[in-house]
């Protein structure tokens, strides 16, 4: 067992009538990741938040949180929002959140606190329903912060909110993360998995198609496009080069694919060592985004 | 239990039919037990001012409110739907609530109600009692206060009704109407195919008998014969009276069994209900 698992999934699969909403998801989630959960509307983030948070049960396959069986105890360590905040619409914000902080045994000292990061501490006496679609997002953001949980789980948590708010939201994530918490996030906004998660797992029609760091999965796949004097001469030193995963001749230039960790300046040294200097070399960096696109289109 | 209590406390306190009923209930409780001693009805023989003195204030005051308080059924019903159409169950239970727990919520609520109608209830019986009674002695007086108990079993189950009508439907409109239709028209018409001895096995009939109404004719005779006094051994005639149909016991045997079968659906819907 490895201690560093906050969240796992095995096989998990779960339909609606004839939808099949998850198929086999086997996820992994460890402690201090931001793990975002990315795919088009209805690949299945939501069904698969709400399963973790025991509000759907799962057809098949098993879930667990920090490597114990999941029950309603282990969910009072977990701060959740998924989808569109539910509050009692006649309480005021400070009421809601004593009832939540009533079901996860908490003091109601951490109120304040979160009310004020989320900037609707001035607005703490009003009733939930008179509150705009944002501050009604922002309010779900901070009861999940409240009591400092070593998990968040977030769904679509920018939904709403303006480009300010979007940007504090953001950056409330990334310094919970920074202080060890782990977060598990479902976006269907890519930059924004780019620009948040360390770790990001694809989902499409409900199957896993992809999961590993942010890092790898952009890294591991972006192409460099190389020329030389001599093209004929270039193919030969790169078809025995051992760091290119893939190979492909255009008309005046190649493109290839690294391995994993290799870089353009690993690739320029060994052309060198064959006196081979290169005309032409350039960097095509894949987004998370052209490489999104990419797996949705392949599958 | 505390917590949950807490919980449901400031969900129910701040409702806005809550605010509304919860004083009218109380207003119309006084009014209407207070009011009508003062309308003088001029058949000497007719005087209701008994029902208003000690004993028989106990049957009365307990038999008139379980009318009244068909509010507090419909509170709940209320209370329980809100909490679909607001999603605020999955909101309780993706912060950690069980289903169990949230089923207990509304027992509790149901148990605080019942036991609001006894408070009730008791100062209402004893006010009107002490001003409009001639003779008082504790025996008197505290002789039929075990009906607040059964007031209590009676409120507790229609409560109970509610919030699985409530569960059922998850709706107000369809869940008051079902409610309605089963006590005032499906009940009665299957229990008029019975045999009339046989229909005290009904819900409606030994749920409501629980309190059962004052024996409003034997009482005028009795203030006939005996001008406004009442000697003890009339009284226990009285009492014999009150309850022609079934032993209490048997009644309370019937609610308690019949509010088992209630609690047990109502856990049971609680576990399968769909929270989002
Ligand atoms: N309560 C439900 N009843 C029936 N079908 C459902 C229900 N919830 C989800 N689904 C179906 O399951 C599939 C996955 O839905 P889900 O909400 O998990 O998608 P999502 O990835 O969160 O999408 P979005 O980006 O739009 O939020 C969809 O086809 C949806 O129609
Ligand atoms: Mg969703």
């Amino acid at each position: 067992m490895n201690n560093n698992v906050v969240f796992q999934t095995k096989n998990l699969s779960k339909s609606y009538g004839s939808t099949i909403a998850i198929n086999d998801v086997s996820l992994k989630v460890e402690t201090g990741e931001i793990f975002g959960i990315l795919g088009p509307n209805g690949s299945g983030k939501t069904t698969t938040l709400s399963i973790a948070t025991g509000i759907v049960d799962a057809d098949s396959g098993e879930f667990n949180w920090f490597n114990s069986y999941p029950d309603h105890n282990s969910r009072k360590k977990i701060g959740s929002l998924i989808e569109v905040p539910h509050f009692y619409p006649y309480l005021s914000l400070v009421q809601n959140l004593k009832i939540i902080s009533q079901i996860k045994e908490l003091e109601y000292n951490d109120i304040d606190r979160v009310l004020k990061l989320v900037k609707l501490y001035d607005r703490r006496h009003s009733k939930f329903r008179t509150l705009s679609l944002g501050m009604k997002q922002r309010l779900g953001i901070s009861a999940a912060m409240l009591g400092d949980p070593e998990v968040m789980v977030l769904d679509e948590p920018t939904n709403g909110l303006d480009p300010e708010g979007i940007v504090e939201v953001r950056d409330l994530i990334i310094s919970q993360a920074r202080r060890g918490k782990t977060i598990l996030m479902a976006s269907h906004i890519l930059s924004e998995v780019e620009k948040v998660c360390s770790h990001v797992a694809i989902l499409k029609e409900g199957k896993l198609l992809e999961q590993g760091s942010v890092g790898s999965i952009i890294k591991g796949k972006s192409t460099l496009e190389v020329a030389s004097e001599d093209l004929n001469v270039l193919h030969e030193a790169l078809k025995s080069c051992k760091f290119i995963a893939n190979l492909k001749q255009e008309p005046d230039s190649f493109i290839l694919e690294l391995n994993d960790d290799s870089s353009a300046t690993e690739l320029n040294a060994y052309l060198f060592d064959k006196s081979i200097i290169l005309s032409k070399i350039i960097h095509h960096k894949k987004s998370l985004e052209s490489q999104f696109l990419k797996l949705v289109k392949e599958s | 239990m505390k917590k949950l209590f807490r919980i449901e406390f400031s969900k129910t306190i701040n409702f806005g039919p809550v605010k509304i009923l919860i004083p009218l209930h109380i207003l119309f409780f006084f009014l209407g037990f207070f009011a009508i001693p003062r309308i003088k009805i001029d058949f000497p023989f007719l005087s209701v001012l008994p029902l208003y003195q000690f004993p028989h204030v106990w049957n009365f005051i307990t038999w008139i409110g379980g009318i009244y308080n068909l509010t507090l059924v419909l509170l709940i019903i209320m209370l329980t739907c809100m909490e679909f159409s607001n999603k605020t169950y999955k909101h309780q239970a993706i912060f950690g609530l069980s289903r169990k727990e949230l089923f207990i919520q509304k027992v509790m609520l149901a148990a605080s109600f019942s036991f609001y109608v006894v408070i009730l209830t008791f100062i209402t019986v004893m006010i009107s009692g002490l001003i409009y009674s001639y003779k008082i002695t504790p025996t008197i007086i505290f002789d039929r206060s075990w009906i607040l108990l059964a007031s209590f079993l009676q409120n507790f189950i229609w409560l109970m009704l509610g919030v699985l009508f409530a569960l059922i439907f998850k709706n107000v409109i369809l869940a008051v109407l079902s409610f309605g239709f089963y006590r005032v028209m499906f009940e009665p018409i299957i229990r008029s195919l019975v045999e009339k001895e046989n229909s005290w096995y009904f819900p409606t009939k030994f749920v409501s008998k629980l309190t059962p109404e004052p024996d409003i004719l034997n009482i005028v005779k009795d203030k006939l014969q005996e001008a406004d006094q009442v000697s003890p051994a009339e009284l226990e005639s009285i009492g014999e009276t009150l309850f022609p149909d079934i032993p209490i016991i048997q009644n309370i045997t019937l609610s308690l069994i019949f509010l088992s079968l209630i609690l047990i659906f109502t856990y049971y819907i609680f576990q399968k209900r769909r929270l989002n």
